[in-house]
Parts: C-alpha cells; structure tokens; sequence
C-alpha cells in the first residue's frame, strides 16, 4: 500500500483490512486505532501476545500501540507470527522500519516475510515511498494497492512491479486507488469519512 | 560448495522456527525499560479516556474520571446483570439468525462484547438507552463478520424451543425487569 499523504492510505486499511480481518495484529505505533472498534487496544507486546495466546484460533483482533520506542520494538512484533499462527500484521510507515538501504532490513522482519507463510501469516504494509520499503518486503508482495503518487522515483520503482498501469498513479484523484494482483488491475475509491 | 571463511546462507537461520509465545513474551518485558519509555498524549478527548485505562487489564488507571461505585447514579450489580442478560439474548439471537453453531455465536458474542466496551467503556447511562444502543451496535459490528460466517446455502431456520420465529430483529426492546430500574 503506497501514496501521498492524505490520498487514502489509511481509509483503505480500516476498510478492507481492519474491519474484515478476524485475526489481526496491528502495529499502530502512530496511535491512530485508539479510537477504532473491535480491537483490543495493549501497550505492552508481553500482554498482548499473552493474550492472542489465549485465542490459537477464531476472533483475535488487537493492536500494539508501542509506549517508547517502536523502532526497537519492530523486530520483535515481527515474531510474533512465529509464535502465533494465521495473523494478518499491519504496518504503517514500513519503510522507517524495514528500508531499502536505511534503515536496515531486521532479520526477524526477513525471516517473517519468507516463512511467514508457513504459519499462515499475512503482512501488509502502508508506505509514503515504496521505493524506500525493504526489498524483501516488496520481491514477496503479492499485491500492490496504489494511491497518488508523483515522485519520479516511486513511479520508477511501481513501474517495475506492476508495469505500464504506473502511468496511471500519478493521475489519480484523492481516495482513489489502483489495485494489483496476480497480473490484474482493477481502480477503486476508498470511503473518505474513515 | 561455501567458500573457506563464509558461512552458507543456511547457519544463519534457526534449524527450529516456531517460536514459544511464553518466552517470547518473557524476552519482550525483560527487554524492559528502552520499550517502555513514556508516550504522546492523545490528541482527542475520546483517544484520552482511553489512554486513561489499564489496556493491558482493563481496569481503570489513576487518572480516569471514573467516579467511585457509590457515587453511580445506578447499581453496578444491575450493569453486570443486565449485561449478562444482554450477552446472552445477543448469542442467542446470532445463533438463530445466522445459523450459526452454539460455539460460533458464542465467540461473535465476544467479539461484539470487545467492540461494545470500546464504544462504551464504563460511562454507562440510563439502562432502556443502553440496552437498545448496546443491541444496535453489537448488531451492526457483528453483522459483517457474521455474513462472511453464514453458511452458503441458505438453510431453514432453525427456531430455538419456546421462542417464535425472529423474522425481523427489534434491537430497541425496552428493558422492563423491575430489578434493574434506577432506585429512588
């Protein structure tokens, strides 16, 4: 998931994501799902992965919202998969996390994204910049839901992931999207009042 | 074949991967201190009641406005009652609406329970406003999960022993137990 700021980015995750996933594990270290429904709201990773413990299976739906540092606390959500099976992560601001060149890629954040599946792991990550984001991150995505975007980089870098249709991101209005999966595009509008 | 002084990729990642949810907790609070440091106030007033309770226990921390249970306008007893009273005619109506398992309904009952505490907390008002918002709201979030949870075929509904057909939820029914009345 990529874009400008204030195209729709955020919308989207509560809209397709947040409201429909039945186990969910959101890192909201920006503290923006204090106020969202249906999720259990920790402070503290130990109590929350106790309590995701406590639900192996059915309706588990929480969200970290980390007290300090969340850089350092990064690596450790992304172990959290390893220890809890079929959670979908979300993360926002990916790339301050896991970047291209800078920051460094955390190996606990490789070793979710090319074994995650194993444990059923989906992880879905919200940047500005996707040419900033980890390239062991975008190499395994399987979809690209894009926003407007003009950077010249990023139009480089979408491009090379989805082709000719990143001639189209540039061009699209706010709280529209581009939607890419397995070779197909499809454009969408995300509501704007979430 | 590696070369003399590198290690091939495989060394370098762990022969087992799962991961030990207790221990992983136990090394996340031993990391302690350098996670904990404080945080940014919230910025809406809603975000800041929040931020008031315990969200690791649920129980309210120092500053919350909370007032004492003598000081409440209404029996806590009540509450909890009524509250039970609603989970259960919440479970029971998911489970004949949506067809859905004993089990089923029991778990999209707590899920509805987590989503209503959230919009609620404990600033409970007047029980005849509460029980009707308390059935609406658990209706329209429990709802969409519950449609990806209804079986594919439709399938007679099932009517439980000694109660009529629900054909349309009244989510709105007053609450009349005299015990649960607000005391002069």
């Amino acid at each position: 998931m990529c874009g400008q700021t204030g195209t729709g980015k955020s919308s989207w995750v509560r809209e397709q994501i947040v409201a429909l996933e039945p186990r969910l594990l959101v890192f909201d270290h920006m503290a923006e799902y204090l106020e969202e429904p249906g999720l259990e709201k920790f402070h503290s990773l130990p109590a929350a992965i106790l309590w995701l413990r406590a639900r192996p299976t059915g309706f588990a739906r929480c969200a970290i919202v980390p007290p300090g540092n969340a850089v350092e606390l990064f690596p450790y959500v992304c172990r959290v998969p390893m220890a809890i099976p079929d959670l979908t992560i979300v993360c926002d601001e990916l790339d301050t996390f896991a970047g291209a060149v800078r920051p460094p890629t955390p190996p606990e954040f490789q070793r979710a994204i090319h074994f995650g599946r194993h444990f059923g792991c989906s992880f879905v990550g919200v940047s500005r910049r996707p040419a900033d984001v980890s390239r062991a991150f975008t190499s395994q995505a399987r979809r690209f839901v894009c926003f407007r975007s003009t950077e010249p980089a990023d139009i480089k870098f979408l491009r090379s992931v989805i082709g000719r249709r990143a001639e189209l991101v540039p061009n699209l209005e706010d709280f529209h999207y581009l939607d890419v999966e397995g070779g197909h595009a499809v454009e969408g509008v995300v509501n704007p009042c979430r | 074949m590696a070369k003399r002084g590198r290690r091939p990729k495989s060394e370098g990642l762990p022969p087992n991967l799962r991961e030990s949810a207790d221990a992983l907790a136990q090394e996340v609070a031993d990391a302690g201190e350098p996670l904990e440091a404080p945080r940014a106030r919230a910025k809406t007033k809603k975000g800041r009641r929040a931020q008031a309770y315990d969200m690791d226990t649920g129980e309210p921390a120092g500053t919350v406005a909370m007032p004492p249970a003598a000081d409440l306008p209404f029996p806590v007893e009540a509450i909890a009652l009524m509250h039970r009273e609603l989970w259960n005619a919440l479970a029971e109506r998911l489970r004949s609406r949506y067809q859905l398992s004993a089990e089923g309904a029991h778990e999209m009952a707590t899920y509805a329970e987590i989503c209503i505490r959230q919009y609620l907390g404990p600033y409970l008002a007047e029980h005849a406003a509460l029980a009707g918002y308390l059935m609406t709201q658990a209706a329209a979030l429990v709802s969409l999960v519950a449609m990806r949870e209804a079986p594919k075929k439709p399938a007679t509904p099932a009517v439980p022993q000694g109660l009529a057909p629900v054909d349309k939820p009244q989510y709105h029914e007053p609450v009349t137990d005299s015990s649960l009345r607000v005391p002069a």
